[in-house]
């Protein structure tokens, strides 16, 4: 009873102690703004916000171990434990006000980061995503685990460098291996932009909070091998060896989701699809709202397609990370984030080129057929007339940029690796100022679209001044085959 | 006499100091000092009694709880105020806050109570204006006062204090003694100390330990005592080789213990002496009244 009571006395005052403490404040404002930051300019999905907070938490969790491990070795300073020992409250007492305290604080802290976090996405506009509990609880075991951890190496290992030492052991094992062999048994989540869904959530959680108990029990040990702490010890050893091999047997796999047959990967999502103004979208739970935003993309450029054609639009198809994804004929992809304020034009030209280029046959070019997968592999279509016409169209849901096709860069071809110069560009401004172009389009649309077209005879199909046939392609450098 | 302290054959071997033949001890209410030089294993005996070491041999009793029982010691040490040797520290916490830390652990769980214990004790050592400051911009004998500040809390039935007064100014060893004086009324008091005079002005009852061993029990009048006939006031140095110890006074006279220099004539003995005059020699141990 007395000491319960000392215990929650001592648990008190080690909270308040660590929570005057300015670091774990400085970790979690710094880690708010730094994400904060990196998503601002992305429209507020709150999967992974919570997703990516809980991540974020490491830092936060790691400031808690840095300052927990040195107030665990308060009691072996010089005098220290003589004068300790002498009082009635033995050194289990403050191991366990120690163990709570900085459980506490971690979890605590943790719960604050995601929560401001989901806060601040959640003011940010229409959000979409939904937030799993589960996800966010193993967040805060996560927390606690490495800020106990702190409290369990100072009594083992009485040394001011040993938590130090620890993280970085743990820092260096996560970026050279464990996050590739192992990285849902980590302390410290994968991002969601590395796998939104399916993930081992339930199991990891159970993972988690063994590793969590078994860590106290360990620290408890230190004070003597009573029964209830090596029964506590053998339980949490047990049940870790479970929930590890559970969640090794529930992770998907992180780095493709291209399955041999290309179909693709069954921890998916069901698609939900919709279909407004002849488009049909497909989007996951919870992303309804992001479905006008896509809409500004394809709907001019249904619009501008001649009325038989438009039974051709192609499917948007949501598909979380969709630069590794299986390119299927008649779907364009959209992935799980989409650009916010000025930023949304940036998304909304690459979904309006994608669907340009799909329209004008120009898509099916850039794929090439292997492995009974389809893959991006980019061509050139300069030269093309159809290429004018998918600026053409593209142009009518967002503003035109040069192409930027060199090396890593292909992908910034707003016409889905598709590569342009500046001669197909101003043909296609030419095009989107003058009025009655898009009659003029329709007329030859099936000529335009023909691969053999090329700009002079588009030239003369469209009255276009042959000026800028001699424009050099400065700036730009189209790579890959010949498409068609 | 009530006994608080009864320790029997005691033996502990720590570094060094080994207790040879056993150690017996009964110490009562009332300021105990322990007198040594260096290594006479004092702070072993106030280890062992404080419940901070285990005896290799032997039992102790420390207000009538056996030390050997785990719930025993749990019982003595919430009636006991120990100040260590060397006290150790949190240097980054207030003085109220360390003595609060203490105060928790010495299971004081009601806040209001404890906080109000912790600055009752800090004003009995006169650190009340020291509360906010932290320990790290304590001087030395600041931090001595808030050692033994923790040493008060609770109000113990048994003070151990090893050498208290290291590092005190004059002035602070004038209110520690009046401080002491005050706590030895009600409770058992056993302060280890170099100083002679800390004894002989405090203390009720004296033990002098020479080489693990205890070489006298009684009072300081007693100890005092064992020097009849063996101090003297000479105007001119003794021969070393028939002298224990001598030196020259501030009125230019030599004080002489041991054998009488020629002309010399006798001093009235003291507690100084008497433990110098024990410490010099290697006779059995003496056993006061």
């Amino acid at each position: 009873m007395k000491r319960g009571s000392v215990t929650w006395q001592l648990t008190l005052a080690e909270v308040g102690r660590l929570g005057r403490s300015p670091y774990p404040w400085a970790a979690v404002f710094a880690t708010l703004a730094l994400l904060t930051g990196l998503t601002w300019d992305q429209a507020p999905n709150l999967a992974a916000a919570a997703v990516n907070a809980e991540a974020a938490t490491f830092v936060v969790a790691a400031t808690v171990m840095l300052l927990a491990n040195p107030a665990t070795l308060r009691d072996q300073r010089p005098g220290v434990p003589e004068m300790l020992a002498a009082l009635p409250s033995p050194a289990e007492v403050r191991t366990r006000a120690l163990l709570v305290a900085s459980a506490v604080l971690g979890g605590g802290l943790a719960v604050l980061l995601i929560g401001a976090h989901l806060l601040i996405r959640l003011g940010q506009g229409p959000a979409v995503g939904r937030v799993d509990g589960v996800e966010v609880l193993a967040g805060v075991a996560a927390a606690a685990l490495l800020s106990v951890a702190g409290v369990a190496l100072g009594r083992w290992v009485p040394s001011p460098v040993a938590a130090p030492v620890a993280l970085f052991l743990l820092g260096t094992v996560m970026l050279f291996g464990a996050a590739v062999v192992a990285p849902w048994h980590l302390p410290v989540a994968v991002p969601y932009e590395f796998q939104a869904f399916g993930r081992p959530s339930l199991p990891r959680l159970a993972f988690l909070t063994a590793l969590l108990v078994l860590v106290v029990a360990l620290a408890m040990l230190r004070h003597g091998a009573r029964l209830v702490r090596v029964g506590s010890l053998a339980v949490a050893a047990a049940w870790l060896v479970a929930a590890g091999l559970s969640v090794a047997h529930a992770a998907p796999p992180m780095w493709s989701r291209v399955e041999p047959g290309g179909e693709r990967a069954g921890y998916e999502p069901d698609l939900h699809c919709t279909e407004r103004a002849g488009v049909t979208y497909c989007h996951y739970p919870g992303f309804d709202d992001w479905v006008p935003l896509w809409e500004r993309a394809a709907a001019p450029i249904a619009a501008n397609l001649p009325p038989p054609e438009r039974a051709g639009m192609p499917t948007v198809v949501q598909q979380h990370r969709e630069w590794l994804a299986r390119v299927v004929p008649g779907e364009v992809l959209v992935g799980t984030s989409w650009g916010r304020g000025e930023a949304e034009l940036v998304s909304r030209t690459r979904l309006a080129g994608s669907i340009a280029a799909e329209v004008t046959g120009l898509a099916a070019d850039a794929r090439e057929f292997a492995g009974g997968v389809s893959w991006r592999t980019g061509c050139d279509g300069r030269g093309q007339a159809r290429t004018v016409v998918a600026l053409w169209l593209a142009g009518q849901a967002a503003p035109l940029a040069p192409a930027t096709m060199d090396g890593p860069e292909r992908e910034t071809s707003p016409l889905s690796n598709v590569g342009y110069g500046d001669v197909e560009l101003r043909y296609a401004e030419e095009l989107l100022a003058r009025e009655g172009t898009q009659q003029l389009i329709w007329e030859h649309w099936h000529d335009l679209l023909d691969p053999r077209t090329t700009l002079a005879a588009a030239q003369e199909m469209l009255d276009l001044p042959a000026g800028h046939l001699d424009v050099e392609s400065a700036g730009s450098r189209p790579g890959g085959q010949p498409c068609g | 006499m009530e006994v608080t302290i009864d320790a029997r054959g005691l033996r502990k071997r720590y570094g060094s100091t080994v207790a040879r033949d056993g150690l017996d001890l009964a110490l009562g209410p009332g300021i105990t000092g322990l007198l040594g030089p260096n290594g006479a294993g004092k702070t072993t005996l106030l280890r062992c009694l404080a419940t901070t070491l285990a005896p290799d041999q032997g039992e102790i009793r420390v207000l009538g709880w056996d030390l050997s029982r785990s719930g025993d010691r749990t019982e003595v040490r919430r009636r006991l105020g120990y100040l260590p040797q060397s006290p150790g520290y949190y240097r980054s916490f207030t003085a109220f806050a360390l003595v609060d830390y203490v105060a928790v652990l010495k299971e004081f769980t009601d806040r209001r109570r404890r906080h109000a214990e912790v600055s009752r004790v800090l004003a009995e050592v006169g650190l009340t204006g020291q509360a906010n400051t932290k320990v790290r911009k304590l001087s030395g004998g600041m931090r001595q006062r808030l050692a033994l500040a923790q040493a008060l809390l609770g109000d113990p039935r048994l003070l151990i204090l090893d050498e208290p007064t290291v590092g005190l100014d004059p002035e602070q060893r004038l209110r520690f003694r009046a401080l002491v004086s005050t706590l030895g009324a009600t409770r058992t008091v056993l302060l280890s100390t170099h100083q002679t005079d800390d004894v002989a002005d405090l203390c009720e009852y004296v033990v002098v330990m020479l080489a693990g061993r205890v070489r006298f029990q009684g009072t300081p009048a007693e100890l005092a005592a064992t020097a009849d006939g063996r101090v003297w006031l000479s105007d001119r140095p003794p021969v070393p080789e028939t002298t224990e110890v001598f030196w020259r006074t501030a009125a230019g006279r030599y004080r002489v213990l041991g054998e009488p220099p020629p002309g010399a004539e006798p001093a009235e003995p003291r507690v100084e002496d008497g433990y110098l005059l024990l410490a010099g020699q290697r006779a059995e141990p003496v056993a006061a009244g």
